[in-house]
């Protein structure tokens, strides 16, 4: 655990240094700011742009539901491309420029690095994303202080949970290759798959995607958490299990 | 007593390409040894599986009589590892990347500051993104030293810098002698015969040849004496007189057996018979470049 511990400290260090850490603290600063302003400001920029009568109706209304919409939308989005090009190339990357080798032979686990990396990117995701949060929040207060968005926390908890999973298949798919887009693409194909299983209602209880995307589902009290269970179970079984086949896999890859 | 490295049978392919064939390979405590072959003789993977980053097809490899696995091997305690292009994070200083490698080691971090003085980067609080080919090397050493090992070992360590760089990494190799056992794996042979004190010569997968460098000298190479001569009509009178083949230039090579001092007496006895006097008059001691072409020849 040592090891682990001192690699990611190196690990916290380069993030800072590399600007990597900026990077996520202003998108995700953005988005928590745009998302209420977005939702206050689209149907005044529809009325503006002259939007008929009839298309005006069926404009939502600027309320906190809204808000929440825009944030969950944007950090399923946007969020979740930016977190995935920052750590896409996380192993990935290492083996490309050889930076391993010499802490390797040193005798650094290969353990230590897939973990110190995993802890990285799960903590940068909680913080990012509550980070937006906490901005949406504040903002969703003072522009629509409302009651339609009762379980604010309930519905950030499984957006927290599925960043697990999001970060372990990152670190694993760029422990692949020394190719720069494995990361990248593993997340596109893990999500593809989630996706197509998400068609079938059955699934769904027990998909981790529905932690991404009935979100608002859970904000607005329409379902509660403790449903979602199966699926907040299996997405930290899946975390773990991608977590130690990505520290096989580095176990057996040629530095 | 327990040797430094020691490879028995070791062969190793990739795909079709057979690289090693059955190597044994023996270093002993305190050697500099030299290791050499041509470009793509096998040197590197050798010195990866050394420590354990290939495995090996056949074959044993200990060090300090420990057997080396592959993947985390506990003999990599005992050594420092210098490879050609030593890769660091840039965005670390290299007082920082020490401290890594330090903690990694359960090295002393007392030890940076006089390591990084050593090879001259004490003062630079850079990062290392922004050092030069040479200062990489310089701090590439200095991990390599950290720590302590038993055993270093230096992959092609010298091939782009430029020829003051060389000058000072042989010169702090040089330094080490007797403190630690060092393995130099390169294809330069004048930075061999400056520093090592034994040499082995891979060839064809396997060592084609191991020994103290002057006893390979005395097998596979021959001293001779240069002489030059002011017109090629000069040097061809010469080289009748000491019936070798004459040449279209004005230098004569002579190759000698046994001691010096005769050999030359005798040549300059015979052209002052004669009366013919060469411009210069050089003993040309044997070179690595001839044993080694001798021994893959």
């Amino acid at each position: 655990m040592s090891m682990s511990w001192l690699f990611f400290k190196k690990e916290c260090l380069t993030f800072w240094r590399s600007r990597r850490a900026l990077i996520m603290l202003v998108v995700f600063a953005a988005l928590g700011i745009l998302s209420p302003l977005m939702a206050k400001l689209t149907p005044e920029i529809l009325k503006l742009s002259g939007a008929t009568a009839a298309l005006s109706a069926l404009i939502p209304k600027a309320d906190s539901a809204a808000s929440w919409t825009q944030y969950y939308k944007n950090m399923s989005q946007i969020g979740l491309l930016v977190f995935a090009i920052v750590f896409g190339t996380s192993v990935s990357g290492e083996l490309k420029d050889g930076t391993l080798i010499n802490l390797v032979t040193k005798g650094l686990p290969r353990r230590a690095v897939i973990l110190g990396k995993v802890a990285l990117a799960i903590l940068t995701w909680l913080g990012s994303v509550t980070l937006a949060f906490l901005i949406s929040w504040a903002y969703t207060a003072y522009y629509f202080p409302d009651h339609k968005s009762p379980h604010l926390l309930a519905g950030l908890v499984a957006l927290l949970v599925f960043g697990l999973l999001l970060s372990a298949v990152l670190i694993f798919g760029s422990s692949l290759g020394q190719n720069s887009a494995a990361g990248l693409l593993t997340g596109v194909g893990a999500y593809a798959g989630l996706a197509i299983l998400n068609l079938f209602k059955s699934c769904q209880r027990f998909n981790p995607l529905s932690l991404l995307t009935d979100n608002m589902t859970l904000t607005t009290g329409g379902e509660t958490l403790s449903h979602y269970t199966p699926a907040i179970v299996i997405t930290i079984v899946a975390t773990a299990l991608l977590t130690w086949a990505a520290v096989r896999v580095l176990e057996e890859k040629r530095l | 007593m327990t040797a430094a490295l020691d490879l028995r049978g070791v062969t190793k392919q990739f795909g079709d390409h057979h690289v090693l064939r059955g190597l044994d390979l023996t270093v002993e405590p305190g050697q500099i040894f030299g290791f050499i072959g041509e470009n793509g003789a096998g040197k590197t993977t050798t010195m990866r599986l050394i420590l354990g980053l290939e495995r090996p097809d056949a074959g044993t490899l200990q060090v300090f009589g420990q057997p080396v696995t592959f993947g985390r091997t506990p003999t990599n305690k005992l050594i420092g590892y210098l490879p050609d292009v030593p890769a660091f994070y840039g965005d670390l200083s290299a007082r920082e990347y020490l401290r890594l490698c330090a903690a990694i080691t359960s090295g002393d971090p007392a030890d940076i500051a006089p390591l990084l003085h050593e090879v001259g980067l004490a003062d630079d609080r850079r990062h290392i993104a922004g050092f030069s080919r040479g200062m990489k090397q310089r701090l590439g050493i200095a991990q390599a030293l950290l720590g302590k090992p038993q055993l270093l070992i230096c992959d092609e360590p010298t091939s782009a810098l430029d020829p003051a760089g060389r000058n000072d990494f042989l010169a702090l190799l040089s330094g080490l002698r007797g403190s630690l056992t060092i393995v130099l794996s390169t294809h330069i042979l004048t930075d061999v015969e400056r520093i090592c004190d034994h040499v082995g010569i891979l060839h064809d997968g396997v060592l084609q040849e191991q020994g103290p460098l002057a006893d390979l000298k005395n097998k596979y190479a021959q001293a001779a004496i240069a002489l030059t001569f002011a017109t090629e009509a000069e040097t061809a009178t010469a080289a009748k007189i000491l019936n070798v083949p004459a040449t279209n230039t004005t230098t004569l090579t002579l190759p000698y057996t046994g001691e010096y001092a005769p050999a030359a007496t005798q040549v300059m006895a015979a052209l002052a018979q004669s009366g013919v006097a060469p411009l210069t008059f050089a003993r040309v001691d044997p070179t690595l470049d001839q044993v080694f072409m001798e021994v893959i020849r």
